[in-house]
């Protein structure tokens, strides 16, 4: 190896200070090369010796922690086998039923435990993503009209105070990380293609959308927005993904 | 105000695994735990990327609370710092589609500080020619080198918080290194 080759195998490294038999053969041998390795080194460990001034956590962002929900598992259509026989459906129909009642209980009931009345919090979601599924009576439809909500809660949030952009933020964030992606899944390989192009497309704009609002926002407003734009982008990465190659 | 060295102090695992947990669970003092722990190297970092003091700690922020209201996502065991710099980095990536970053300069004085080891095996003058010649690089670059260097996350980390592939994660650290030693031998006598 000439010395070319090995400074640029050093910088590629991740740990250049520890270049490894091949490496270290021909750096015993070569003084430039050394002299080359011991700058290098020398420069990373100044690196962190940069000094920057940080300032002390913002009271504020102590403040803004909402309550965290509880663990959310996604939304999985129910499939029932057909083999199964019918008194089977019926059981599972019906500890379903219980669960789903259990939850909107909880879901219902977690932000007043908490005991913040002024915190954002998904009261109001379930009732509004349930108004829309109601319609719809395919998966393809379940998951057009899921994302015609992620839309609607876009444009509400434009005139809304910061308090309820932040509310439709966290709504948002439910309806495109776990309702959407769940519907998602319930779609045949072959439905896919059509039917979810039309939501990427949509995503894409309300990412850019979102994105646009938080820089003419600030505060809380713009952090919300800012989180919406991130939700349509990871939104934008869970569907593709379910695309056929 | 001030550099300290408990800025990049890290908690030790247990301690961060209980405060993760109880996070959550919706305890906010363990998030407050958490936010203390990582607030002063994310937001150097950041600091770093943004070379704006108001953009940096506007990301800061809004990297903790985007943690704290996806805790539910983040799996246990796996690293948090990681997990939190990627959130901080797609909160940065998106602020530089939509606005220029207000340069600021880097004040020509630097702030005090007890000098330590390397410290005082580099001049102030030395350290600040080497702050610009980070400032050079491109932000992708700069972020993974900063990334490497003051956070030791390896390659596949990298990858992981600026999602890319870990050899695009190796690609920018090795660019980043090669610039810099060549801007720091074109401007140093």
């Amino acid at each position: 190896m000439n010395c070319e080759q090995v400074r640029q195998q050093l910088l590629a490294r991740e740990r250049p200070d520890r270049p490894g038999p091949a490496l270290s053969r021909h750096l015993r041998g070569c003084d430039a090369c050394c002299g080359w390795l011991r700058r290098l080194v020398k420069l990373e460990r100044a690196l962190s010796s940069v000094p920057v001034e940080v300032p002390p956590v913002p009271a504020a962002l102590f403040e803004a922690l909402e309550p965290a929900g509880p663990l959310v598992r996604p939304c999985v259509p129910f499939r029932p086998d057909r083999r199964e026989g019918g008194r089977r459906k019926v059981a599972l129909a019906s500890a379903l039923a219980a669960a789903l009642l259990l939850f909107a209980i909880g879901w219902w009931a977690w932000p007043h435990l908490q005991g913040d009345p002024s915190a954002p919090s998904l009261a109001g979601y379930a009732a509004r993503r349930d108004a829309h599924l109601a319609r719809a009576l395919t998966v393809q439809q379940r998951v057009q009209a899921l994302g015609t909500l992620a839309g609607e809660m876009l444009r509400d949030s434009r005139d809304a105070a910061p308090a309820d952009v932040e509310r439709l933020a966290l709504h948002l964030d439910q309806l495109l990380a776990v309702d959407l992606p769940g519907q998602a899944r319930g779609l045949s390989l072959g439905e896919r293609e059509a039917v979810l192009r039309p939501v990427l497309a949509r995503l894409g704009g309300m990412e850019s959308e979102a994105t646009r609002l938080a820089a003419a926002r600030t505060g809380k407003a713009a952090a919300a927005y800012a989180r919406m734009a991130v939700s349509a982008r990871e939104a934008d990465r869970r569907l593709r993904a379910m695309l056929p190659a | 105000m001030g550099v300290e060295a408990t800025d990049r102090a890290q908690p030790p695992a247990p301690l961060e695994a209980q405060w993760i947990t109880a996070s959550q669970g919706g305890d906010r003092q363990a998030f407050a735990r958490l936010v203390e722990a990582y607030w002063g190297r994310l937001y150097r970092w950041l600091f770093h990327l943004t070379h704006d003091r108001h953009a940096a700690e506007d990301l800061a922020q809004d990297a903790f609370l985007k943690a704290w209201s996806h805790l539910g996502r983040f799996q246990a065991g796996t690293n948090f710092r990681a997990w939190l710099f990627r959130i901080a980095h797609n909160a940065f990536a998106n602020t530089r589609r939509t606005a220029a970053h207000r340069r600021s300069a880097l004040p020509d004085d630097l702030p005090e500080q007890a000098p330590g080891p390397e410290e005082s095996a580099l001049s102030r003058e030395s350290l600040a020619e080497l702050a610009r010649g980070v400032q050079q690089l491109p932000a992708d670059l700069r972020a993974a080198l900063l990334l490497r260097v003051e956070e030791d996350l390896s390659f596949r980390q990298i990858a992981g918080v600026m999602d890319v592939t870990e050899e695009t994660a190796r690609w920018r650290v090795f660019k980043a290194r090669q610039k810099l030693m060549a801007w720091l031998e074109r401007e140093t006598p």
